[in-house]
């Protein structure tokens, strides 16, 4: 018996051994960087990479945490858990440097004799932070105009000269505008903000400048930023509109459908990653490239503009950088070197032409940061057909005229601020001149904070661990003497006590830990600057100061209000109607509950997503129905949901009442709990049906009604998972929650202390909201056993 | 079609759908039938079948529905109005208000059954038939390649998303747990036990409910980053074996409160410890109300969003809810792939509901919370 068991295990282990491999490889975890059907090319340099280093083993992954969502990866460098390498957006690096998430470069750069000439300036600067490099600049990108040969034709235009100034561009762009017989885009000539260029590429143009060369002053409202975006607003305005020209673009569909292949959209100011798509879904399409047009006044170089380029552009793109607490460094630097290196873009531009050839697709080569890659790239791989040959040049001659945006720490602030603004203007909500001021006053606030910080002393955690200590030994004082006073307590009587405080203790644990310690620390909190890389410094009524200040908090109590006020009477009113629907008796009735009820267990998460498209502007289930119905009827426009900041907060409540089931069970039981005597005595009195409803149904529900009214408050309050997926927030700030507020400051920006003074705000409006209702409830609930 | 015409054919509809459901419901005993009343055969062959295929080799289907309806309304309505006793009469009108019930439940469940529809139908649709107007309802063919597809474009090693599921289900199992059995203690002590401090913890307890997640959200964090916990399924669960929160031990101690005295007072003499008490007498009493707070626990931790958004970077521990939001960011515009995971997210919340689907309801109208 024994000896079966010794061969059992000998066995195990032994397959455990066989299975293990000889020598562990080290697991190198890169960001940013995700493989898929067309990236054959990346996939062939990081299988190069890994041919050449056997010890080691590259996990790509996407995780958004490249673009423009660094929650997750300042969640994960907070937790001493980052991936090696971070393929991330170059403009943000001098933010994450400021901040010391990533690793300086200098010592390897050194070492290893990497030389900034090869890259192009504006590329290695972004990169570099107070004189550090962060991070080796991997591709890189820049913008010019695409137009449509062909619907230049039907334009009648010379499809050979595309628009030059700004003038001619807004003159092709409505030229180019067609219209349905019933008002609706067939075509839009050319929408500012399509593609890629922004508020920036206008901006730089026009002559302006985001940051002064300090660094240390916001310059976001100067004059020529403010012409550049009235100059875009009037586009749109001339086009009928933001909101319109927003419902046309969520129509738009990518790959093979690209509104640009398809016609919908005539011109277009975009990088010159398109090329890659043309070549591959539209092959056939007769376009052609050349810088974006100009104010006319560049394009002379008269004024301001003597000496200054014609044209000009500006360049983004990824660098690979090293984020604090790496685990692998000197593999991750091999890995960077590599990726960066001429052999390793020959490699990966080899695999991915010969992936492209062998489904007979024309290769556009992606540029790099590195000039003379660019060159040899250009040289072995730009594509034979002529116009795309052509196009690709008109983006490397761009290059040398490139800008960049500006290196600051404030970098992500700055890019939401000039969206932010942007969206105000299009939707005039602000005048240009105003939505941009108010943005560059929110950067300056943030620089000034971080100019300012060493101004504030570092929090002493001696003192609040003092008044908590004091404050501990008295509560302890008091329960002894509590103690005392019950009197000597007999054997069997401590006997309970102690399993009674045994049994609880689970809770008191929880409780100290997750709840009465993390409260003191909020409020700590809530009187300091912390970002949890750096030690917490002490800064007074400071951020409850800014609360009062910051009108998007006012925003989001607003909204909260909004959807509450609205949403919450609405959902108990369906709820109960559907109630009393199912509480008459008719065979079947269990199906009608379960159906009814369905929709209220659907994951939070799916239903948002299914939402999200049951609305979609153009093809979602309600506007499809919409337009069959009302529309075709009484020729109302159906509207754009969550495309359209009137719309937006609606279309919550709206989803909100399709879970209206879940509550419908509550308001079930509270009408089964109604003794039929009383609907009897009222049937005597001859009452009606609606009588029997107003004086009897409702009075008895009371109870209910409150229950549904406090529950539902504090959760509408706390709403956060639904709006976070179908709308972070947008568009306008129209569905900006507390929490999503509150979120947004504590994990993207890492403002703790300011996102703990929000949340005891949220705290106290709840607080007052739920002893109001308490206050005045015995006025008009009605308990039946008083 | 014009408004008008529109709203007659609803309403022609409507009644068409009555005569169907006054036939189907018609099960009156023969002895207590109404004269008016035909027998069922004969009815459906009367004002069903027969007519029916007559209109619809003359008119067309949708016009022979609607003479259909027109023809069996006209009998049900006006012939009985000349010779029916009183008694006939309150039969009819219990038989009319058992027609209307159904069809404004029926139309109800149209309209919350239309979105799931829709989910499903958009899952199986190729790309060319999703973005057409008027919407197609039935995709042609049936693409069941989204599935695998969805599937194919999940992040390498995580098995086709079966990683995900494990993680929630275990994730899952671990909170039902430590719920189940920390909360019934804690609570079991608050209703059951003598202890100084009882009253004022028990006040401290209920002070928290109101406490918002946001205000410790930080701090927490903060804890688990020093415990080292940070992108482990840990954070997820280990708050669940610590009282489970204030809610479920408020539920169970006045479920507890309700059981009489005796009981434990007879097992106590028998010289059962505190704990054996509680185990084997308190715990199979409140079976209803574990069951209860099992299911709302397991609908929390299955779409629990917010924790993996904080806690969780590898794919390899993410669980469904987080990876279907991480999947919509990557694929937001490849609706059908999108719907196809929703659905599949959904299924086993919907088979689950329906195995459970009488503690489920019992469950929340016991509690007076949403699911």
């Amino acid at each position: 018996m024994k000896a079966r068991w010794i061969w059992c295990w000998g066995l195990g282990i032994g397959l455990a051994l066989a299975l293990s491999p000889v020598a562990a490889k080290t697991k190198l975890v890169v960001w940013g960087m995700v493989l898929g059907e067309e990236t054959k090319g990346l996939d062939a340099a990081v299988r190069e990479f890994e041919r050449r280093n056997p010890d080691i083993d590259v996990v790509l992954l996407s995780m958004g945490a490249g673009g423009m969502n660094p929650q997750k990866l300042m969640t994960s460098i907070a937790g001493h858990v980052p991936p090696d390498v971070i393929d991330q957006d170059r403009f943000t690096i001098g933010d994450w440097a400021s901040r010391d998430a990533f690793m300086p470069l200098d010592a390897l750069i050194e070492r290893d004799g990497i030389r900034p000439e090869d890259f192009y300036p504006a590329c290695w600067q972004e990169a570099c932070y107070q004189g550090h490099v962060y991070a080796i600049p991997y591709g890189t990108d820049c913008r010019a105009l695409y137009w449509n040969k062909s619907l230049f034709r039907e334009a009648g235009l010379d499809p050979e000269r595309p628009p030059q100034t700004w003038e001619e561009l807004y003159d092709y762009a409505l030229k180019l505008t067609e219209y349905n017989p019933d008002g609706s885009f067939a075509r839009i000539g050319f929408i500012p903000n399509f593609g890629n260029s922004w508020l920036y590429l206008y901006s730089w143009q026009n002559g302006g400048e985001f940051m002064s060369p300090d660094g240390r002053t916001c310059t976001l409202d100067n004059p020529y930023t403010v012409g550049a975006l009235e100059y875009m607003v009037s586009i749109y305005d001339a086009l009928k509109g933001a909101e319109a020209i927003g419902a046309f673009q969520s129509t738009f569909q990518t790959e093979a459908l690209d509104p640009f292949y398809t016609g919908k959209v005539a011109m277009k100011i975009d990088g010159n990653w398109v090329l890659n798509g043309i070549a591959r879904y539209a092959p056939d399409l007769d376009f052609g490239v050349a810088p974006a047009p100009v104010p006319a006044a560049r394009r002379r170089g008269e004024g301001r503009f003597k000496g200054e380029p014609p044209f000009i552009t500006w360049s983004g793109g990824f660098s690979l950088a090293i984020p604090r607490g790496a685990r692998h460094v000197e593999e991750a630097w091999r890995f960077i070197k590599w990726m960066t290196s001429l052999e390793g873009w020959l490699v990966l531009n080899r695999a991915q032409q010969a992936y492209n050839f062998s489904l007979g697709r024309p290769y556009v080569p992606n540029m790099t940061a590195n000039v003379k890659v660019d060159e040899e790239i250009f040289r072995r791989f730009a594509p034979q057909e002529p116009k795309l040959r052509r196009a690709l040049r008109t983006f490397l001659d761009l290059m040398p005229v490139s800008k960049f945006r500006p290196v600051t720490f404030v970098g992500q602030r700055l890019w939401d601020e000039h969206v932010r603004a942007f969206e105000l203007a299009i939707h005039h909500q602000k005048s240009p001149q105003e939505a941009l001021r108010e943005g560059r006053e929110k950067v300056q606030k943030e620089l000034e904070k971080v100019f300012q910080r060493e101004k504030f002393p570092l929090l002493n955690w001696r003192i609040p661990l003092a008044l908590v200590g004091s404050g501990v030994v008295l509560l302890l004082l008091l329960g002894v003497r509590a103690l005392k006073r019950a009197g000597p307590v007999g054997k069997l009587m401590r006997g309970e006590a102690f399993a009674g405080w045994l049994f609880a203790s689970p809770w008191i644990l929880g409780f100290l830990i997750f709840t009465a310690g993390p409260i003191i620390a909020s409020i700590i909190f809530s009187f300091c600057d912390y970002d949890v890389l750096h030690p917490a410094r002490y800064v007074g009524w400071h951020n409850y100061r800014e609360l009062g200040r910051d009108p998007l908090v006012w925003k989001t109590v607003w909204n909260v209000a909004y959807l509450s006020v609205l949403g919450i009477p609405l959902g108990m009113a369906v709820g109960l109607g559907l109630a009393l629907l199912l509480n008459a008796k008719v065979r079947g009735m269990s199906w009608y509950r379960t159906i009814y009820y369905l929709p209220s267990i659907v994951p939070a998460v799916a239903n948002a997503i299914l939402w999200v498209w049951i609305l979609n502007p153009e093809f979602g289930l309600v506007n499809s129905l919409f337009r069959q119905t009302l529309g075709a009827w009484f020729g109302w426009e159906a509207p754009k949901w969550l495309a359209s900041e009137h719309w937006s907060k609606p279309s919550l409540i709206l989803m909100g009442l399709w879970g209206a089931g879940g509550g419908m069970i509550i308001w079930l039981a509270g009408l089964q709990g109604i003794p039929q005597h009383l609907y009897e005595a009222a049937d005597l009195d001859g009452a009606t049906a609606w009588h029997k409803f107003w004086h009897v149904t409702i009075p008895m529900l009371t109870p209910y009604i409150f229950f549904n009214l406090i529950m539902g408050t504090i959760g509408s309050l706390q709403r956060f998972v639904d709006v976070y997926i179908m709308t972070g927030g947008g568009p306008v700030d129209s569905t900006l929650v507390p929490v999503l507020y509150l979120f947004q400051n504590a994990f993207q920006y890492f403002k703790m202390g300011y996102a703990s003074a929000m949340a005891w705000f949220l705290f106290v409006i709840i607080l007052v909201l739920t002893l109001v209702q308490l206050k005045f409830a015995p006025r008009w609930v009605h308990y039946e056993g008083e | 079609m014009q408004f008008p015409l529109w709203l007659i054919t609803a309403l022609l509809g409507y009644l068409t759908g009555a005569f169907w459901l006054v036939m189907l419901l018609d099960s009156w005993p023969r002895r207590s039938r109404p004269a008016w009343v035909l027998p069922a055969w004969r009815g459906y062959l009367l004002f069903g079948l027969v007519p029916l295929a007559a209109s619809a080799v003359w008119l067309g289907w949708i016009p022979a529905f609607l003479v259909l309806g027109l023809w069996a309304a006209w009998y049900y309505w006006y012939i009985p109005r000349r010779f029916d006793t009183w008694r006939e009469r309150k039969a009819r009108r219990e038989l009319w208000r058992q027609v209307l019930l159904h069809e404004a439940l029926l139309t109800g469940a149209l309209i919350f059954i239309l979105p799931f529809v829709w989910l499903v139908s958009t899952s199986l649709k190729p790309d060319e038939q999703i973005f057409v107007f008027p919407p197609q309802w039935i995709p042609r063919p049936f693409q069941w390649k989204n599935y695998p597809d969805a599937l194919r474009f999940l992040p390498e090693g995580t098995h086709y998303g079966l990683t995900f599921l494990l993680n929630t289900l275990y994730i899952t199992l671990m909170n039902v747990i430590g719920v189940v059995f920390t909360s019934s203690l804690v609570a079991y002590s608050f209703a059951r036990l003598r202890w100084p401090g009882r009253e004022v913890l028990f006040v401290l307890l209920l002070s928290t409910m109101m406490l918002p997640a946001a205000v410790t959200m930080i701090p927490v964090f903060l804890i688990y980053k020093h415990l080292g916990w940070v992108d482990t399924l840990r954070p997820l669960w280990v708050g669940a074996f610590l009282g489970g929160g204030p809610f479920y031990i408020f539920l169970l101690r006045q479920f507890f409160l309700t059981i009489p005295r005796d009981l434990e007072e007879a097992a106590k003499i028998d010289g059962c410890s505190f704990f054996g008490i509680y185990w084997r007498i308190m715990l199979p009493l409140i079976k209803p109300a574990l069951a209860a707070i099992i299911i709302m626990q397991f609908m929390a931790s299955w779409n629990d969003f917010m924790g993996p958004l904080i806690y969780i970077s590898a794919p390899e521990k993410m669980n469904l809810a987080y990876a279907l939001q991480l999947f919509q960011t990557a694929h937001g515009s490849e609706w059908s792939l999108l719907m196809a995971a929703s659905t599949l997210v959904t299924l086993p919340v919907i088979v689950v509901f329906f195995f459970t689907q009488r503690h489920f309801i019992e469950g929340v109208t016991l509690t007076g919370i949403k699911g």
